[in-house]
This record gives C-alpha cells, sequence and structure tokens, in this order.
C-alpha cells in the first residue's frame, strides 16, 4: 500500500530553487530515507508533504490527502519531528506532552509513553534545561503521542554525540516496529544504510536514484575495489578478468576496480596461479560512493 | 484545544512576567504621576471632567496599547523565530487557537491592569461612575480586539523578537503620548492633533471616554478600531499561511 506519492514537486524562495522536480513513492510499514547533502530540499520536500509549505506545482498525496488542502486533517494523522523547532523555554516536559496529546483519541497514557522514551525522570525539567539527545528523546514522545499512521523524523540525529545516535536509531526501529511507516531525512549515510528499508537520493532539488541500500550500492555505479600485496610480480593480466575496470600497483601493493562478483572472481584468478596474499581485502562501496558516482560531488563537500 | 494553549500560555506568563508586567505596571505607575499632579478637580482643558475621568480611560487603553504592541509581538514573532509555531503546527495544533489564547491572555492582563487603575481612581481620586456600562464594555472589547489583532500581524511581519520588541516599542510611544495619555487632546497643537488623528489608539481613547462621560456611541471611533482590526487580521491570515 503506497501511503505518500509524489510527482513533480516543485518549490522555490523568491528566485531560488529549493525543490526542483521530486517524485517519489513511500510504502506502508517502511523506513524511507531522503538521503542527500545540506540544501539539497530535503526539508522543503517534507515540509510540502505535511502541508507545513504551499507547494508552487507538483501532485502530492499523502494518507490519500492533498496536504495544503487538507492539512489540518492530514496532520492529525501524522507525527513529526521538525529540523529547526523548539518550545517555549520554561514549557516542562510533562506539560509538552499533555498539551500535545489530543484528548480521548485512545493514545497511550502520558505516563506510559514518558517512561517508554526515558522521560520520567525528566518530568518536571524546562525545555531550556533539557540537552541534545533528550530534547530528541522528547520530539520523538512528542511525535509519536497521537499513535500517528506516519512519522516524519528531519536530521533527528544531527549534533548528537555516537552514543546518543545509536540510541536514537534503536528508537527509530521501535517506531517501525509498532506499525508506523517513518520517512527519515538525513545526511549520514550510514544512518541512512543502517536504517532505511528504501532511500531517495536527493541532489539539488531532484532525486537521483530510488531504490533499497543495497540495491542502490550494487548498480555498479559505484564499483568495488579489492586490493593485496603481491611483491614483484606483474599484475597487469588481471585486467583480462570478467568485470576488471581497473589495475594499479602501488609499490608492492595491487588495488583492482571493477563490478560485479569482483572479490570470488579476481581470488578464484589468484588461487588458480598459486598465489595466496594474506592480506586480501574487499572494499565495498556504501551510500557515499553511490552519491559520489552519481552526482560526481562529494556528500561531505 | 484552546483551554489548554490558554491555560499553559497564563502558566508560562507567571513564569516569565518581565514584559506583561511591563504593560501593566508602565501606565499604572504614569497613571498615578499624572492624577497626583492634577488634583481631582473639573478643568476645562480635560473637556469638563475630573483628570481621573480622562486619564483612567485613556490609560485603560494605554495597557490595551502595550499589551498589544508590545507583548504580544515579543511574544509571538520569538515562537514564530524559534520554529515553536511550525513545531505545534506540524502536530495539528493551527495557529489561530495559539493567537486565540494569546489574545486571551492579554485580555486578562488588560481587565486585571484596568481594575486597578479604576480602583485607585475610585478610591483617591474622583473618578466617575461610568454614563452607559455597556458602551464601555464593548469600547474596551473591541480596542483589546484591534490592538491584539494589530500585535499579531507585526509578529507576522517581523522577522524576529528583537525587531519586535523595537517596532513595537516605537509604536506604542509613537501613538501614547499623543492619544490620551499625555497632555489633553485640548492643548495639543494642531500638527500634534492631525497626527494623533491618523493613528487608531485616539480612537480607543474616544470611545471609551465618550462612553464613560455621556454614555454616547463614538460612531466613527468604533468604525476606525473595526477597519484597522479587519485590515490587521487579514495581514496576519495571509503572512501565517507558512510559520
Amino acid at each position: 500500500m503506497t501511503v505518500i506519492e509524489v510527482a513533480g514537486l516543485h518549490r522555490s524562495y523568491g528566485d531560488q530553487v529549493a525543490v526542483e522536480d521530486v517524485g517519489l513513492e513511500v510504502r506502508a510499514g517502511e523506513i524511507f530515507g531522503l538521503l542527500g547533502p545540506n540544501g539539497a530540499g530535503k526539508t522543503t520536500t517534507v515540509e510540502c508533504l505535511q502541508g507545513l509549505r504551499r507547494r508552487d506545482r507538483g501532485q502530492v498525496r499523502v494518507l490519500g490527502l492533498d496536504p495544503e488542502r487538507d492539512g489540518d486533517r492530514l496532520r492529525r494523522r501524522i507525527g513529526a519531528q521538525l529540523q529547526s523547532s523548539a518550545l517555549p523555554d520554561r514549557l516542562r516536559v510533562g506539560e509538552a506532552l499533555w498539551l500535545f496529546a489530543r484528548d480521548g483519541d485512545g493514545g497511550a497514557p502520558l505516563d506510559q509513553l514518558g517512561r517508554r522514551w526515558g522521560l520520567e525522570r525528566l518530568w518536571r525539567r524546562p525545555f531550556a534545561k533539557l540537552s541534545g539527545g533528550e530534547q530528541q528523546r522528547l520530539f520523538i514522545a512528542l511525535a509519536l503521542v497521537n499513535r500517528p499512521e506516519l512519522v516524519f523524523f528531519d536530521e533527528l540525529t544531527t549534533g548528537l554525540d555516537p552514543q546518543a545516535r545509536r540510541a536514537t536509531w534503536d528508537l527509530v526501529c521501535r517506531v517501525r516496529d509498532d506499525g508506523a511507516t517513518v520517512v527519515l531525512v538525513t545526511h549520514f549515510m550510514e544512518e541512512a544504510e543502517l536504517l532505511c528499508d528504501r532511500v531517495a537520493i536527493v541532489d539539488q532539488g531532484r532525486v537521483v536514484a530510488t531504490g533499497t541500500p543495497s540495491e542502490l550500492i550494487g548498480r555498479g555505479d559505484a564499483g568495488q575495489r579489492v586490493s593485496f600485496t603481491w611483491p614483484g610480480a606483474d599484475a597487469a593480466w588481471l585486467s583480462q578478468l570478467e568485470g576488471v575496470e581497473r589495475v594499479t600497483r602501488r609499490a608492492d601493493a595491487v588495488e583492482v576496480a571493477g563490478g560485479g562478483p569482483l572479490a570470488v572472481r579476481v581470488a578464484a584468478a589468484l588461487a588458480g596461479r598459486g598465489v595466496a596474499p594474506a592480506d586480501f581485502r574487499t572494499h565495498h562501496p556504501d551510500l557515499e560512493d553511490v552519491f559520489l558516482a552519481l552526482t560526481g560531488r562529494d556528500l561531505r563537500a | 484545544m484552546l483551554a489548554k494553549l490558554t491555560w499553559t500560555e497564563i502558566k508560562l506568563g507567571l513564569r516569565e512576567p518581565t514584559v506583561a508586567v511591563f504593560a501593566l505596571a508602565f501606565p499604572l505607575i504614569l497613571l498615578y504621576l499624572l492624577l497626583n499632579s492634577f488634583g481631582t478637580l473639573p478643568d476645562p482643558d480635560f473637556g469638563g471632567v475630573s483628570p481621573a475621568d480622562w486619564y483612567v480611560p485613556a490609560y485603560a487603553i494605554g495597557s490595551i496599547a502595550a499589551t498589544g504592541l508590545i507583548a504580544i509581538p515579543v511574544h509571538l514573532a520569538a515562537y514564530r523565530e524559534r520554529g515553536v509555531l511550525r513545531r505545534l503546527r506540524a502536530s495539528g495544533i493551527a495557529a489561530w487557537p495559539v493567537l486565540a489564547a494569546q489574545t486571551l491572555v492579554a485580555a486578562l492582563i488588560v481587565t486585571v491592569g484596568s481594575a486597578v487603575m479604576v480602583a485607585l481612581g475610585d478610591a483617591s481620586y474622583e473618578l466617575s461612575t461610568p454614563a452607559s456600562p455597556v458602551v464601555v464594555a464593548a469600547g474596551f472589547l473591541l480596542a483589546t480586539a484591534t490592538f491584539c489583532a494589530v500585535g499579531v500581524a507585526l509578529a507576522s511581519l517581523l522577522p524576529t523578537a528583537r525587531a519586535a520588541q523595537v517596532v513595537g516599542l516605537l509604536l506604542f510611544f509613537a501613538m501614547f503620548f499623543i492619544s490620551g495619555g499625555g497632555p489633553p487632546e485640548a492643548i495639543l497643537p494642531d500638527g500634534v492633533k492631525a497626527v494623533a488623528g491618523a493613528l487608531p489608539m485616539a480612537y480607543s481613547v474616544d470611545v471609551l471616554q465618550r462612553g464613560w462621560w455621556t454614555g454616547d456611541w463614538d460612531v466613527t471611533g468604533l468604525v476606525v478600531q473595526a477597519a484597522v482590526l479587519v485590515a490587521a487580521t487579514a495581514v496576519a491570515i495571509w503572512r501565517l499561511r507558512e510559520v
């Protein structure tokens, strides 16, 4: 079942185009990643999906609704953690949950929710006195307080230390396991690879690729590499092997780049000649390499 | 939702009362000083009424203007700047109940402030009873709605709380001392009168004073305020489509 359908989405601020032409489809029950560098148009896209921004053109259906026309009705069914948002400094954790919880919706009792997200000890603490990780936990709890069918997380782990980041990843998986569909906006490749069932790579306001992380990595645009030490011998014959694109030698070290089941082919060929290097290593591409291959630019630039 | 938001705003206001205290204390202290200076006798410069009958309605409007032009824009612009309104809207809490809650809290503050001023005038400065409580109450409510709407419109136009503070203070002081809060109209120079006539506060003061003294409806004042209310609301609705 499709939860979100977007085609030809465009939005600009003045003469600055934020979203050029975005199309995507999110299915029920998955964690869908919007991945791309800062300024790629990810946040504007999800804000249009939530009806927080108006689109200049394009078709958008979220849970069967048009976010612009039925915004209020839609937002009662979704949960959101926004990239840049805050609460009043002196609003306390417990008060925030009370304020955001809709009455009579049969949602979990607040103290239960607070325990689940580790907020019970912070119940009376004002928002301004929370650490970054505590604020994010509160935002996640607020996003989930009304048992939404669809949850948006925008740069959820930016600014968190590695330990808090890992803890937050666990929370995101729990949200999906509870049955909600999750849209995760991130510029961390590792995060997208680890959490997302499917990923759309966004660059300069366009979706440049969509698929599962392994599909994207296996597309072959981003090559695999194997390396090993083989002193003295001529390694140029390796480039005759199927799938091999490039063989380079630096002193005693040989590196073979190519696509397909490269490591198996190279290892088999070496074994066939009685060569068994002790340090045979394979380098799998990750989404970072995919992004580089697709856009010609480094994600971190 | 409105009840929850209003209760939350009241609690937040009590925890951080500085702006509200200014909006309450500033007019009250000035009123006290003026009433002490001018005594209690009716005066032709004050249109033949006592200084208290002149200044208490004027300062009730003053506290409304201070709340509407300073407290609301500073508070709401900070909400906008920090993404609080977006945060709320994303969770299905639309902007209008947030603004309505602000207006209700503002109404509460100015009602308390005005009650204190009336009590002060009544206890020591020969304040008369309003000729028409209905006109006075209507004028008070309309002025509150008008200045709160102007405050919301300001907050929707200005990018930061700091900008809202500067603009709000400027607008307030530009109006206050020439619209009844300073020297009475009779002794203002013509040029200053013309400026006051172009600004909304003098009309709010007229409606309240007329209702207090004679019980008559000041139709011009009502129409001007209604027009400002509609214009400011339209600006706010237009600007707050995206928060």
